[in-house]
């Protein structure tokens, strides 16, 4: 059976996420056995959570990035030798 | 905005052959995840512009070299991962020790049993001031660490396209992660999240 830091360990390094059917199992059970083990869970995937929150919100500045996407494009119809300076700012 | 699998049959040769429409697509479904992921590897949003700008660039002009070997996907953020390291010379290697494993240790005792445990912080953690402290904490992580992390958990790349963009090994970017994960944990801890 799995220890709290063992199982703590599997979980924080994505060790679980490729594991095989038995690893995952003794996870699963130990999961299920164990609060503090549960509320280590809960806290990783809430840091997950409010990354994804952090840097998912909308850039400071969209214009600037639609602008740049525009350039970018704009780029993609010049062929090589013309393309030099056409995305400075 | 979602940045949805380029699933042409033809993709490779049409990047090759710097087919304009194809390579708009690219553009426009990676732009705004490389420019989020300069963001999260701690770049201020005019250095992430510049960062995403300059990796596009490269990729328009070495498209003909795409072999396929890799997703367009992988391939636009190794080219970021490298202008990344450029940018920012003192990208160190992440180290063999590190203070978070001595501080993990701590948390168990000799039987592997948690020795103090907090009460659930999922209220506190999805507060909206949290994401200021998030911020705070991700300042704190060694750089590496940091963008394994972003790529993971906010870019939800998989481990193999993790491992081809930072050119390390699965069990490096284990380590990393690890390392990450807990140390943001640690942080949040002691600014009072979890406890």
């Amino acid at each position: 059976m799995l220890s709290c830091k063992e199982y703590a360990t599997a979980l924080s390094s994505g060790e679980l996420e490729g594991a095989g059917l038995a690893r995952r199992l003794a996870a699963a059970y130990h999961w299920a056995i164990c609060k503090y083990c549960r509320a280590y869970t809960r806290q990783l995937r809430a840091i997950g959570r409010g990354a994804r929150r952090l840097l998912r919100r909308e850039p400071s500045d969209p214009e600037a990035l639609a602008r740049l996407e525009r350039q970018l494009v704009e780029r993609c119809s010049t062929s090589p030798g013309q393309a030099e300076d056409s995305t400075t700012p | 905005m979602t940045s949805a699998p380029l699933e042409d049959p033809e993709l490779v040769t049409k990047v090759r052959a710097r087919d304009p429409e194809t390579l708009e697509r690219i553009v426009r479904a990676y732009l705004r995840q490389i420019e989020r992921a300069g963001r999260g590897a701690g770049l201020n949003a005019h250095q992430a512009e510049e960062l995403a700008q300059a990796t596009f660039v490269t990729f328009i002009e070495t498209a003909p070299r795409f072999e396929g070997r890799s997703k367009v996907r992988t391939w636009i953020f190794g080219i970021f991962f490298r202008k990344l390291q450029e940018a920012r010379r003192g990208f160190a290697k992440d180290r063999k020790l590190d203070d978070i494993d001595d501080v993990f240790e701590s948390r168990f005792d000799d039987g592997g049993h948690w020795i103090a445990q907090s009460s659930s912080p999922t209220t506190d953690l999805d507060s909206k001031e949290i994401l200021r402290e998030i911020d705070d904490c991700l300042d704190s992580t060694p750089e590496r660490q940091r963008l394994a992390f972003i790529l993971r958990e906010v870019e939800q790349l998989e481990t193999e396209e993790i491992c081809n963009i930072m050119g390390i090994t699965a069990t490096n970017l284990g380590v990393m992660l690890f390392r990450a994960r807990n140390r943001l944990r640690e942080c949040l801890e002691s600014k009072g999240y979890e406890r």
